[in-house]
């Protein structure tokens, strides 16, 4: 992604003045100390939606390798911690960043069968250690997440006990990111901390600038990575490179992601953007969960049927208008713009 | 406390390097295109030394001609590492790179592999071995691959749309001259036979199509290199994108900054290598070169930072700089994100010294190998340099807009298509 696009967008249009630095434009109607609490609470219970799905995610595991839990309910379990995972995914630093969980939760994409070869790794060890959270949490990333989990219950492979290591590591991390932020001395002490002699946050408004970063990226992994990667061309498409094809969860990710999106803009943002623009952007995010809903397929399932790809393919121009929606009305709402995020690079 | 410290830390390095010029962002610009140039000229240069190197090697296969080819190679890395600090910001350059730098790779499409490592159940070229191929039939699909051809390696560059599907560049014939590394997380680069380039004691099979292979590929090499010295020459795309409107031009340097050292380096190139303890994961993977391409890629961003650049035969381009600019504006941040930059070299220079003693990159890349702790210090510095270079951005970006604003570029948004 190349985030900065909006800030050069504003250098080359003629007399458009930037709203993004303090010094020369900032919004003075926002209080980004305020801000910064709200974003927070939206935060505190994404986070720890995720940590408690992932618990219970672990206690399924267990229950269906001991055969008191069925394959429904254990479906269920893994849908649920990767819906909760969805939203998170924008928020790549902080304790996201430093604990790798980018990358141990939910490996994609996935351009080397990564997952594959780590899943096969971990189920040549003994069985105890693969029910060991510990022995899981020593081993490649590929092993760790979701798409492990996916591999486990979904592909002709021996499901328990690795099951029981890897959810119970998956579970670890959720609480480990929840601690991350908000316990004492967390992240979310640092982001209240912000100041000149703060290591991270100079002022509350590179926090702001960070989220309003966040949902940009979030927009990228959706268009680029969710949508783009398995789309490819109508000659050729990849329906293997979409996330969770195997479980179909696929459409569901991507509606999760953009509630998170939706909540981050309606709740975190309330009192600084206007009533009427947050209804805008929120509307649009809804538009487009309708056309995910209305492919009538997992996306998968649903590129190589001209009838159902042209619904893939419709998501993306939706996708750029929000973004640029975004851009415009929240960014300048904020005062901020985007800067770099993990979605830079190749 | 913060900032005292960060100051003290780099006095030192702003005697050594001639900073204090005035500067305007036009003079900067100048400076950061004849940068440009001067590093893909350098490439060029140590590239058709590359190319006479492999024609000795294809004339008198002998370990001394591979030797040499190999250490072509290596050096033809270090000037080229360094103008990865002109990608992500430079349209032209986005365009362009993929041709020369891809990475990671299926080798399997390239040449033999092992049965055990190489295969990519993802990518059905993943083994269709063109040397070993004249005709490739992948997924239904018959390609000519008789004649091994500049353009043949061209034409499967990234075939079906698979990025992994890498044909040509600096990889490819890396892969070429070391072949696959074997040796996991253990010491050991790729040990390619010599004889896998002699027709009269031919190993590995198709010695003259392996020979054609790699004349193509360093031709090819030496041919998108030329393309990329007229690119920032007077008159050059690249030149004239960044120089035509200064505000813009100065945004566009340090994005190709910013987005290097995170997303790319720090995430892409050696979080992921450390997270997934796989020897594959890693930048020069068939050379063990790795610890020389990541301190490059470092030194070329603080080379356009500081508007300074080294040339492979010791002449030094220096000018205004980025640096200049921002410190007119806050010489704080001017210096903070200086400091910033020489931290992560001394962390990229550790990973280098270890390296050069012998404890190879992937070594590090191993499960509880000490060596992580060194990897993963330079990711850190890389993503701390990452938030000055976004300060800097915000400030020199947003006065820039207020003083001069343009309207000389048609269609704004097209430089990050």
């Amino acid at each position: 992604m190349r985030t900065l696009a909006t800030l050069i967008s504003a250098c080359l249009l003629p007399g458009m003045l930037w709203a993004a630095d303090p010094q020369t434009a900032t919004n003075p109607a926002v209080n980004h100390v305020a801000l910064t609490d709200q974003v927070l609470v939206v935060l505190d219970d994404q986070f720890a939606a995720f940590r408690d799905d992932t618990a219970r995610l672990s206690q399924v595991a267990q229950a269906f390798c001991d055969g008191t839990a069925n394959r429904q309910q254990m479906t269920q379990a893994l849908a649920a911690a990767w819906t909760a995972w969805a939203p998170l995914d924008a928020y790549q630093f902080g304790p996201i960043e430093t604990q790798a969980a980018a990358l141990t939760v939910n490996f994609f994409p996935d351009k080397k069968n990564f997952v594959g070869r780590a899943v096969a790794e971990l189920l040549k060890r003994p069985a105890q250690e693969q029910a060991d959270p510990e022995t899981v949490a020593a081993a490649s990333a590929g092993a760790q997440g979701l798409p492990a989990l996916e591999r486990l219950v979904f592909d002709d492979v021996q499901t328990c006990p690795a099951l029981i290591g890897v959810s119970g590591n998956l579970a670890r991390i959720g609480a480990a990111l929840h601690d991350g932020w908000f316990a004492p001395e967390g992240w979310a002490d640092l982001v209240r901390d912000a100041g000149a002699d703060n290591p991270v946050y100079l002022s509350h408004q590179e926090f702001t600038r960070q989220i309003f970063t966040a949902l940009d990226f979030s927009i990228l992994r959706l268009r680029e990575h969710r949508i783009g990667r398995a789309l490819g061309t109508y000659e050729r498409s990849f329906p293997t490179r979409a996330e969770a094809w195997r479980a179909g969860f696929t459409n569901d990710i991507m509606i999760a992601q953009l509630d998170g999106l939706i909540a981050m803009v309606d709740d975190g943002f309330s009192d600084a953007v206007p009533d009427a623009t947050r209804a805008e952007i929120v509307q649009i995010a809804r538009d487009v969960q309708a056309r995910i809903h209305a492919i009538g397929a997992p996306l998968s399932e649903a590129l190589d049927d001209p009838q159902t790809r042209i619904r893939v393919e419709a998501l993306q121009p939706m996708l750029d208008h929000l973004k640029s929606r975004l851009d415009q009305q929240i960014g300048e709402s904020l005062g901020v713009d985007a800067g770099f995020s993990a979605g830079d690079g190749d | 406390m913060f900032r005292s410290t960060l100051l003290s830390t780099t006095a030192a390095f702003m005697c050594s390097t001639g900073l204090a010029q005035a500067a305007t962002p036009a003079d900067i610009l100048t400076n950061y295109a004849d940068i440009a140039q001067a590093g893909y000229e350098d490439s060029l240069a140590l590239a058709q030394a590359l190319d006479a190197a492999v024609d000795a090697l294809i004339a008198d296969p002998t370990d001394a001609t591979l030797t040499a080819a190999k250490d072509a190679w290596l050096a033809a890395r270090v000037p080229y590492q360094q103008t990865e600090a002109f990608r992500f910001g430079n349209p032209s350059v986005d365009a362009w790179e993929g041709k020369v730098n891809a990475w990671p790779l299926d080798e399997g499409l390239i040449d033999y592999v092992s049965a055990d490592l190489g295969a990519n159940d993802e990518n059905p070229f993943s083994t269709a071995n063109v040397i070993a191929n004249p005709t490739l039939t992948v997924a239904g699909v018959s390609i000519d691959a008789s004649e091994i051809t500049p353009g043949l390696l061209q034409n499967l560059h990234e075939v079906e749309g698979i990025e992994a599907n890498v044909t040509t560049g600096y990889h490819a014939i890396e892969f070429l001259l070391w072949g696959q590394d074997l040796f996991g997380t253990e010491h050991g680069a790729g040990k390619r036979p010599v004889t896998d380039f002699d027709p009269a004691n031919c190993t590995g099979g198709n010695c003259d199509r392996r020979a054609a292979y790699l004349k193509a590929a360093t031709e090819l090499l030496i041919t998108d290199l030329q393309d990329a010295v007229a690119n920032w020459s007077e008159g050059g795309q690249g030149r004239m994108d960044v120089t035509a409107d200064p505000n813009r031009g100065i945004v566009m340097a340090f994005t190709g900054l910013g987005s290097l050292s995170y997303g790319e380096q720090a995430g892409e190139r050696m979080k992921l290598g450390l997270l997934l303890n796989d020897p594959e994961e890693e930048h020069d993977c068939f050379s063990d070169n790795t610890h020389n391409s990541h301190y490059f890629d470092g030194l070329g961003i603080r080379n356009v930072y500081t508007g300074r650049y080294v040339r492979v035969d010791g002449s030094v381009v220096e000018g205004p700089s980025l640096y200049d600019l921002v410190k007119e504006k806050d010489e704080t941040l001017a210096n903070n994100l200086l400091g910033d930059m020489d931290r992560t070299m001394v962390a990229l220079g550790d990973i280098r010294t270890a390296a050069e003693a012998g404890t190879s990159y992937d070594q590090m890349l191993g499960a509880g190998h000490p060596g992580g702790a060194l990897v993963e210090n330079a990711i850190e510095h890389l993503v701390a340099q990452t938030r000055n270079i976004e300060r800097a951005v915000v400030l020199v970006g947003a006065e820039g807009v207020a003083i001069e604003g343009s309207d000389s570029l048609d269609n704004p948004t097209a430089v990050f298509e």
